[in-house]
């Protein structure tokens, strides 16, 4: 059999992706540390920490923040593969992008033609990376995204904002599954491999078919919206109260922040 | 062309962020009447749609593929401002929900993504429109990609966090980027030839009733501001280089534009080290501007009924 | 008093295909009724026109014999659509049942009440944080349904309200109406199925392949006229089919009532 067509191939990135998104919604409900911190804190927390850490520029701090993220992932259960390969790939292409830094930066030598201010470089440059899409991790695993946007309303973000991001997220899995059905279909009919040219132009009517679709649909939920009082994005505020989890919580970030500040 | 967080420098996030911010207010308030109604599910639902349709792999000759971004196509069937918003909720739940891209650099990410190349792909549609259909089209997603690209590689290129120069991170993202434009543009095309057909009225020509002296006199302002307050920005670059001690990454910056630089880039002066920076960046911010003003004129014209051609 | 009224009303896609013309319906207020076609008859359509959704392109609606346009009274109509998917948008249950309320202004109090007490009756207690996606379609329909009841609507138009349903929660969605209409809420239901018909109207209207009224009666006229359900399209309710053809007159409309004849021994 020939290799699948990258077409049909794009059912396979949809169903990951689908697999991602429903994972972080049941790690988000395990019983952990983050999970029990308030999302206002940890969303404020969070891009606290980032700030500080893409501040820093020697190696140690950074891995040092790197280290804290992994004993935080720890202690909220998060998944170690996941949260590894979510952290991972992003530090090795990051590597590749700066390493021929390691040589073009002037000073001592290191080894062969690497540089001593060179690999400084580099290594601070993935491990600020490293340590910053392991926060953003943290904080999008250890979160429904319901809980998200009910944070995202009490810092006050517009309304229709609001809306806008639940109602995409609210659709994300659906126009998954659409798509992922159209793709499985065109892939059910085809007897032959299909030549570059009949790929392109199968592939321009799918994604066409797919967002008159969605358009279809969005006027459906723009209906039903309207039909259910408008959307003006009213909702009833939610309290949760503050415990333990937040102070610790918060003391985390105060000690990076204040050990941040004193290192720079 | 997600940006993660910790390429950029602060300040570079934040002033994305801030113009991304000022855009989109301004793209809200044109669209508000439709925001209050239907209009809101109907952009929160296209941008999941996008957002899938951006998980299309395309064949492209030798084994490998590309993907769809959909900038320039939103625009063509929502409109400029919609199509922003609607961009923008893609970016955002890439970020917040998938961590791509990061959170502080979010603001970048809306500029080059949701912004640049929204507006750049629609005055290019809106401009070449009246004399061929198909190429205005492909030029739209062409041109949207690219200057998306590039805005996201100045960004790169002035932060010295990331120790590449303006004019290396330019010319590899806009060479790149200039390629999968082709791309990007043909299935651009094919899409839109295929809701044509079965949809005309969705892409139908919808006369706009804009005033063009008003849009042209409201540009200049806009523009204007952003050219005096260039040099503010400098100085803010300067103060934060200045306190943090970046100062050997700054140095290398220096080295690295001789070393690496192998093509030139669009302002090859600008990376170039002992060019005073607030010289710097307010000559590059009058190019931007005169670029941001032919566009904005250009796209102003055929706005004007009386003008329309045919 | 009638709940709804739509005069000469007519609707076009944008696409430019007619989909409904010169059409005319009272509705009384109180009233169960039906509305009864082949799929493609543009019920779906119709319903939302009804419930004013969409631009008619001429015609008028008017609500319990008002001037008000249908967004003024969207606390005393609800509309649920055919897909529970595009009614539940919000990003968990509990969301859904109370943005009706929120939108139009109720007491978080008593929103809080409402929700309580539908997610009760619709056994949806455990899917209440759960966002909306993942649930079957079944618990979909349910909590769509229940977010629509949120509001306490005068007037409820329910497209397919227990397609997808099992047996159990199907008969949950029929006494939930039935407890409705008993209060005094008017209720129009679209469906192609004529065996549900009995089960929540007392009067039809049957809709042909292009969507015009080619009748409007009390269910047992309609549903017993084999001839009439079979030019448009219609298969009769299963029970009236056998009963037919048996050579039985009046045939019963439900199970309930087939039972008592047979148990009568009147038509053995």
């Amino acid at each position: 059999m020939s290799p699948v067509d990258p077409v049909s191939r794009s059912a396979g990135t949809l169903t990951d992706r689908a697999r991602g998104l429903l994972r972080d919604e049941r790690v988000a409900e395990r019983p952990g540390w983050l999970q029990a911190v308030h999302p206002v804190v940890k969303l404020l927390g969070v891009f606290a920490l980032i700030v500080v850490t893409v501040t820093f520029d020697a190696p140690g701090p950074p891995a040092a923040m790197l280290a804290v993220t992994l004993v935080l992932a720890g202690l909220s259960r998060l998944p170690p593969k996941a949260h590894a390969l979510r952290t991972g790939v992003p530090m090795a292409v990051s590597l590749v992008i700066v390493a021929p830094q390691a040589v073009v930066f002037s000073g001592s030598a290191l080894a062969g033609p690497i540089t001593v201010p060179g690999a400084s470089y580099v290594a601070t440059f993935v491990l600020r990376v490293g340590a910053s899409v392991s926060l953003l991790g943290l904080l999008l695993s250890t979160t429904r995204f319901a809980s998200l946007l009910g944070a995202l309303r009490s810092l006050r973000v517009p309304r229709t904002a609001v809306t806008m991001l639940a109602i995409t997220y609210r659709y994300l899995l659906v126009v998954f599954e659409e798509l992922s059905r159209l793709v499985l279909a065109r892939r059910s009919r085809r007897l032959r491999s299909a030549t570059l040219r009949e790929s392109w132009r199968e592939a321009g009517a799918l994604l066409g078919t797919f967002l008159l679709r969605a358009l279809d649909r969005g006027e459906r939920v723009g209906r039903a919206a309207r039909s259910r009082g408008g959307t003006t994005g009213r909702t009833y505020v939610r309290r949760q109260a503050i415990g333990v989890a937040d102070a610790a919580f918060a003391s985390v970030v105060f000690a990076a922040v204040a050990a941040g500040v004193l290192l720079t | 062309m997600h940006i993660l967080d910790g390429y950029l420098d602060l300040w570079v996030a934040a002033v994305a962020a801030l113009t991304s911010i000022a855009v989109l207010a301004f793209a809200a308030r044109r669209s508000a009447g439709e925001l209050d109604g239907p209009r809101a599910p109907l952009l929160g639902v296209t941008a999941a749609a996008i957002f899938a349709a951006q998980m299309l792999n395309l064949p492209i000759p030798g084994g490998t593929s590309v993907h769809f971004v959909g900038g320039a196509f939103a625009a063509i069937l929502l409109g400029p401002h919609l199509a922003a918003l609607a961009m923008t909720a893609v970016v955002a739940v890439q970020a917040l929900v998938f961590g791509d891209g990061g959170i502080v650099v979010l603001g970048g990410n809306v500029l080059s993504m949701a912004i640049v190349e929204v507006y750049v792909g629609y005055a290019i549609f809106r401009v070449l429109r009246p004399y061929h259909e198909r190429v205005a089209v492909v030029a739209a997603a062409w041109t949207g990609i690219t200057l998306a690209a590039l805005t996201s590689a100045v960004m790169l290129g002035v932060s010295q966090a990331f120790a590449y120069d303006v004019g290396t991170v330019l010319s590899i993202m806009g060479g790149w980027h200039g390629l999968l434009g082709v791309a990007e543009g043909a299935i651009t095309l094919l899409a839109y030839e295929f809701v044509r057909e079965t949809r005309p009225d969705l892409v139908a020509d919808r006369t706009s009733t804009i005033d063009r002296r008003r849009l042209f006199r409201r540009g200049s302002a806009v523009v204007g501001g952003l050219v005096v307050l260039s040099p503010a920005f400098a100085w803010a670059a300067g103060r934060v280089g200045y306190t943090e001690p970046l100062e050997h990454a700054a140095e290398a910056t220096g080295a690295t534009a001789h070393a690496v630089t192998t093509l030139p880039g669009i302002l090859p002066d600008y990376g170039i080290p002992g060019v005073d920076p607030y010289v710097g960046t307010l000559v590059s911010g009058v190019v931007g501007a005169a670029l941001v003003l032919a566009i904005g004129w250009l796209a102003g014209r055929p706005l004007d009924p009386d003008r329309e051609p045919r | 008093m009638n709940a709804l009224a739509a005069r000469d009303l007519s609707f076009a896609y944008p696409d430019g295909t007619t989909a409904i013309e010169g059409l005319d319906l009272t509705i009384e207020a109180g009233e169960r009724v039906a509305i009864l076609g082949p799929n493609g008859a543009g019920k779906s359509t119709l319903l939302s026109l009804l419930a004013g959704l969409r631009e008619p392109a001429g015609g008028e609606m008017s609500y319990f014999e008002t001037d008000d346009p249908a967004d003024e009274l969207r606390d005393r109509i609800a509309h649920c659509p055919q897909a529970p998917a595009d009614y539940l948008f919000n990003a968990t249950v509990r969301e859904d049942l109370e943005y009706g309320p929120a939108q139009l202004g109720i007491d978080r109090r008593e929103a809080a009440d409402r929700v309580d007490a539908l997610a009760a009756e619709f056994k949806l207690e455990s899917l209440l944080e759960k966002p909306p996606f993942r649930l079957s379609g079944g618990e979909q329909r349910r909590a769509a349904l229940a977010a629509a009841l949120a509001v306490e609507p005068d007037l409820l138009l329910l497209d397919e309200p227990v397609a997808d349903v099992d047996a159990g929660h199907r008969e949950t969605i029929l006494d939930a109406l039935d407890a409705r209409n008993e209060d005094g809420t008017t209720i129009v239901v679209s469906t192609p199925d004529a065996d549900l018909v009995a089960h929540v109207a007392d009067r039809v209207v049957l809709l042909d392949h292009e969507g015009s009224i080619v009748r409007d009666g009390p269910v047992r006229a309609v549903l017993t006229d084999d001839e009439l359900l079979g030019e448009v399209g219609v298969s009769p309710p299963q029970l009236v089919e056998a009963f037919q053809r048996a050579g039985v007159e009046d045939p019963p409309l439900t199970v309930e009532e087939a039972v008592e004849r047979l148990r009568d021994g009147s038509h053995c």
